[in-house]
């Protein structure tokens, strides 16, 4: 009895899902999707754990991921322009706000319809979509094969790292603030960065490798292949829960980041949806919950009391937190193709 | 009759211009204009490309690239193929098994897996360590010589399947008949099997050589930022620098290379062939 | 021509594959400069003792000698032997100099030595004309007289010949073996040649052996295979027969009686080491039986069913009266009978009857 009463209960989920697929737009009726892009690995992860509940749980709608790089987003939003976008939310470092303003591939952040949106911290609240989180970069180690952790940046320089310094390409974000910070050190500035390119130029007889990719870049840390290198707050705190040994230091000169961001595509399909998802990304529960280990998200909204390893060594406050150094994309952003190509020319073999 | 046979083919042929010859159409387009929104024709992108000493640097390591690894594919691959068309048919499907096993996992799992084997503190390196080689763990991770030998595993079977296949008819008869008028096993390979072989050894080559020279996955992770190869460099240029037009005429031209490269292996193959054309 | 033969000793040689036994304990001497037939049907190991000897193949056990030295150490590329295949084996790549040149390459003869050697060889086979040809050029016939002259190029100790007519129309077949005789007395090489074709073995061979299941069943020269077969094996493949169930009378050394199933009394051959009463089957060849129009004591009756004209001679089907079929063969001047007319069937002489104990396998 019992199985051909599972089977009809088959027959029935099997015609049930035959008609769904005849019938789209009934389909949909029934649960509405919206496609978000999100960056790959623990972006993807983090929000898939607790964004994508939190919306559904708001809107009764489902999520689908497109799981992009910002670059690749916005590749992907100018080559659909004039037509349906592939995806209604946009999830941007801050370099990339800018040329998506610009190209207007992004709509203006209608925060009326967001609730949470004021609760934000002040810096957070811009218009063109809140930022969601902060990027921070630092120097990565491997404490198991230095025992003290750099002070600052110039220990990438030290001989007795020959070979063990990793870097990763220009056209990761992490590299290309990387280069904007040593240049500034080095005394050059936004408008000149020969001081940065001298000073990697000089780096090269200690880099033992150099990332494609933060793919890569990862895989360098796992295998120890590198023992010293820029890297990421976030991406240390996924690794180290991983039982990577490496650590991040905050060099004398300060932490420098950049800012997270989530957009309305312009001419989304259901820019509703959009707005629902962004705000729930803002909601306080989320960004608590983000902001626990593994993933160490750090939160915009200042209902979220800061705690966890950002604390420890990034900044104790969100007031701490706002005199993170950033940097000018309005001024880098013209030159980022340049200085690919530079940095390319220069470092190949 | 003919035409009636002809048209059998026309869904492939369909889709062959519809995903192949018209995306390269709009391929070439791209590459003759200045940028992606006012479509002037140029051939700046061209010039650019043939009077930057970088960029065809980049060009000839690619296709230098792709000749190592695939000598290196062969030199590993052809005894394989021999071993595994001579086995009994118990033994042969093993090791027709061990050929095709690599490729029912991603190119990206195996690459990493060799960057587990080849890197500082990788397999290789302990061992050499351990057995105390050398001193300082030997550099194998970015470098030319580390991607070919990846490159030349990761194709292999590209190599191997072709070969195997050409090496299974040939008559067992001819090997019998070379050895019963006294030549040892070493000439029977050289003047009898190897040249009986090379329709499949050119088939291989050609697999190999444009697998290896479009293996972005493989180029970059195991050579990483600093060795550039074609595939990166239109990335980069692609997505990296948005420079749709440029990375579309190296595209072009890469693929032409590419082209030129095969032809004359298929040349090559042509002629060693002539007996065959009575 | 001096004799250039050699004498090859096959001494209780076994060969296993697995669970299956290919050759079973085969002894056989070839003299030098005998031509060997081995003759038998498919599977009878007859191709895998051609191998072994060639050595390709190492037996499981006993031994191969070539002039009394063993050789079973040797590789193939070193027994000197010469073989021609079925299909020829030329290789497709070189052409017909370049193919009969290889043996004498391999061998390390002096580079001017070899031009003249390979043009001598190809006249001989009459093939100098077609010296820059690829295989794929020639006919079967000529690509056979390339292999030839490639094999005995390199003057083998054997010459050994793997069904090499097998792939020839009939007309060329045999003037291809009479080429093959002709090159074979010239050369007066050993040779050893598997074939399943009874008619080629017994016009080509000095000696047949016929092989059945892995063993040697008889070794004779072709009359003696034909005229007294040691088995009902050889008897029944070495020509066409004709089997005539009975039961033994009486036998000696002089020749038997045997009851027919109608009652009839036939005299045959001696049926050695047989038991009065047993069942036989008496083997009468077809040109052995005699047709005769009046009864007499030991004719059985019978009736034409078809007759079939094969020019110097005309084959009969004959049904006997108690429904089995017999098979006549008649010179073409003695009286033609036609379908349906009454005869009465009688063997030429006794001797001609084998008989044997009628446990056979088929």
């Amino acid at each position: 009895m019992l199985t051909s009463f599972d089977r009809r209960m088959f027959l029935k989920a099997a015609g049930a899902f035959g008609a769904s697929a005849m019938m789209p737009g009934f389909a949909l009726a029934q649960t509405r999707t919206l496609v978000a892009a999100t960056f790959p690995g623990t972006w993807s992860e983090a929000h898939r754990e607790f964004l994508a509940p939190a919306f559904t749980k708001r809107t009764g709608a489902r999520v689908t991921q497109s799981i992009l790089l910002g670059t690749d987003q916005v590749s992907r939003l100018v080559a659909a322009k004039g037509g349906k976008p592939p995806f209604d939310v946009a999830l941007f470092d801050a370099p990339q706000v800018l040329d998506a303003a610009k190209q207007g591939l992004i709509a203006e952040y209608p925060t009326a319809q967001s609730p949470n949106f004021a609760d934000l911290l002040p810096g957070a609240q811009d218009k063109w979509g809140p930022q969601i989180s902060m990027q921070i970069i630092g120097i990565g180690y491997n404490p198991k094969k230095i025992k003290t952790p750099p002070k600052s940046w110039e220990a990438l320089w030290d001989p007795q790292y020959k070979g063990r310094v990793g870097l990763t390409a220009l056209n990761s974000q992490l590299g290309i603030a990387f280069l904007a910070e040593i240049n500034r050190l080095r005394g050059g500035t936004e408008d000149n960065f020969e001081p940065g390119f001298k000073a990697l130029r000089e780096l090269l007889p200690n880099v033992g490798a150099i990332g494609a990719n933060l793919g890569a870049y990862a895989t360098l840390w796992q295998q120890e292949q590198i023992d010293i290198a820029p890297y990421n707050f976030n991406f240390v705190q996924t690794l180290k829960s991983k039982d990577v040994p490496v650590e991040l230091a905050i060099p004398d000169s300060g932490p420098v980041g950049w800012s997270t961001s989530m957009h309305l595509v312009a001419n989304a399909e259901a820019p509703d949806l959009a707005v629902s998802y962004i705000d729930a990304h803002l909601d306080p529960g989320v960004q608590a919950a983000m902001l626990k280990p593994p993933y160490d998200v750090i939160p915009t909204n200042s209902k979220v009391p800061l705690e966890g390893a950002i604390t420890l060594s990034v900044a104790k406050t969100y007031a701490e937190l706002s005199k993170v150094r950033t940097f000018d994309w309005e001024k880098i952003n013209p030159q980022r193709t340049a200085l690919i190509e530079h940095f390319n020319r220069d470092v190949k073999i | 009759m003919e035409w009636r046979r002809l048209s059998l083919a026309l869904p492939l042929a369909a889709l062959f211009v519809v995903f192949f010859i018209a995306p390269l159409f709009v391929l070439l387009g791209v590459s003759l204009s200045t940028d992606m929104d006012t479509h002037t024709f140029t051939f700046a992108h061209y010039v650019k490309f043939f009077t930057d000493r970088f960029n065809y640097s980049i060009l000839t390591d690619t296709l230098l690239l792709g000749l190592k690894a695939t000598a290196v594919c062969f030199v590993f691959g052809y005894p394989v193929a021999w071993i595994a068309a001579r086995a009994r048919p118990g033994l042969q499907s093993i090791l027709l098994l061990a050929v095709i096993l690599p490729i029912m996992t991603s190119v990206v799992v195996r690459t990493f897996a060799w960057i587990v084997i080849l890197g500082r503190q990788g397999l290789l390196n302990q061992i050499v360590l351990g057995l105390g080689l050398s001193e300082e763990p030997l550099r194998l991770l970015f470098t030319e010589w580390g991607v070919v030998i990846v490159l030349a595993q990761v194709q292999m079977p590209l190599m191997v399947l072709p070969i195997l296949s050409i090496l299974a008819k040939i008559d067992p008869n001819l090997a019998d008949a070379s050895r019963a008028l006294g030549a040892g096993e070493w000439r029977t390979l050289w003047r009898v099997t190897l040249p009986l072989s090379v329709p499949g050894v050119i088939a291989g080559w050609i697999l190999t050589y444009a697998a290896c020279v479009t293996a972005f996955v493989t180029q970059s992770l195991i050579g990483g930022a600093r060795l550039v190869y074609m595939p990166l460099h239109i990335y980069q240029q692609a997505v990296g620098a948005n420079n749709w037009p440029f990375a579309a005429a190296i595209s072009i031209i890469f693929m032409i290379a590419v082209l030129c490269v095969v032809a004359g292996l298929n040349l090559l193959a042509a002629k060693s062939q002539r007996h065959a054309q009575a | 021509m001096t004799s250039r033969g050699h004498r090859v000793d096959i001494e209780s040689v076994s060969q296993r594959f697995a669970d299956y036994v290919a050759v079973s304990d085969v002894s056989l001497s070839i003299g030098d400069g005998e031509f060997v037939a081995l003759l038998g049907p498919s599977g009878c190991g007859k191709s895998t003792l051609l191998r072994i000897i060639a050595g390709f193949i190492h037996q499981t056990q006993g031994r191969v000698l070539f002039d009394g030295e063993a050789v079973d150490h040797l590789q193939a590329s070193q027994r000197g032997v010469g073989i021609v295949f079925q299909n020829y084996a030329l290789f497709p790549h070189m052409t017909v100099r370049q193919n009969v040149a290889y043996g004498l390459q391999a061998r390390k003869w002096a580079r001017d030595a070899i031009a003249p050697r390979v043009e001598a060889m190809l006249a001989r086979v009459h093939m100098s004309a077609f010296g820059e040809r690829y295989p794929r050029q020639l006919s079967g016939g000529q690509q056979q007289r390339v292999a030839l002259a490639r094999c005995l190029a390199t003057e083998p100790k054997v010459l050994l010949l793997d069904e090499p007519f097998a792939a020839l129309d009939k007309n060329l077949r045999f003037d291809m073996q009479i080429e093959v005789k002709r090159l074979q007395r010239d050369y007066g090489i050993t040779t050893v040649m598997v074939t399943h074709d009874q008619e080629e073995a017994l016009s080509m061979a000095d000696r047949v052996a016929v092989m059945s299941r892995g063993r040697l069943e008889q070794v004779a020269p072709p009359m003696d295979i034909y005229d007294h077969p040691a088995s009902l094996f050889v008897n029944q493949f070495v020509g066409s027969t004709n089997l005539i169930e009975g039961e033994l009378l009486a036998s000696d050394s002089w020749g038997s009686k045997v009851r027919l199933g109608d009652g009839t009394i036939m005299s045959a051959a001696s049926a050695k080491g047989l038991a009065n009463g047993v069942r036989v089957v008496v083997v009468l060849r077809p040109e052995h039986v005699a047709l005769v129009d009046e009864s007499s004591g030991e004719a059985r009756a019978g009736r034409i069913k078809s007759v079939l004209p094969l020019g110097a001679q005309v084959a009969y089907d004959i049904e006997t009266s108690d429904g089995a079929s017999i098979k006549a063969i008649a010179a073409r001047g003695v009286q033609l009978r036609r379908p349906g007319e009454p005869v009465h069937l009688t063997s030429i002489s006794s001797a001609n009857c084998h008989v044997f104990a009628a446990v056979h396998s088929s």
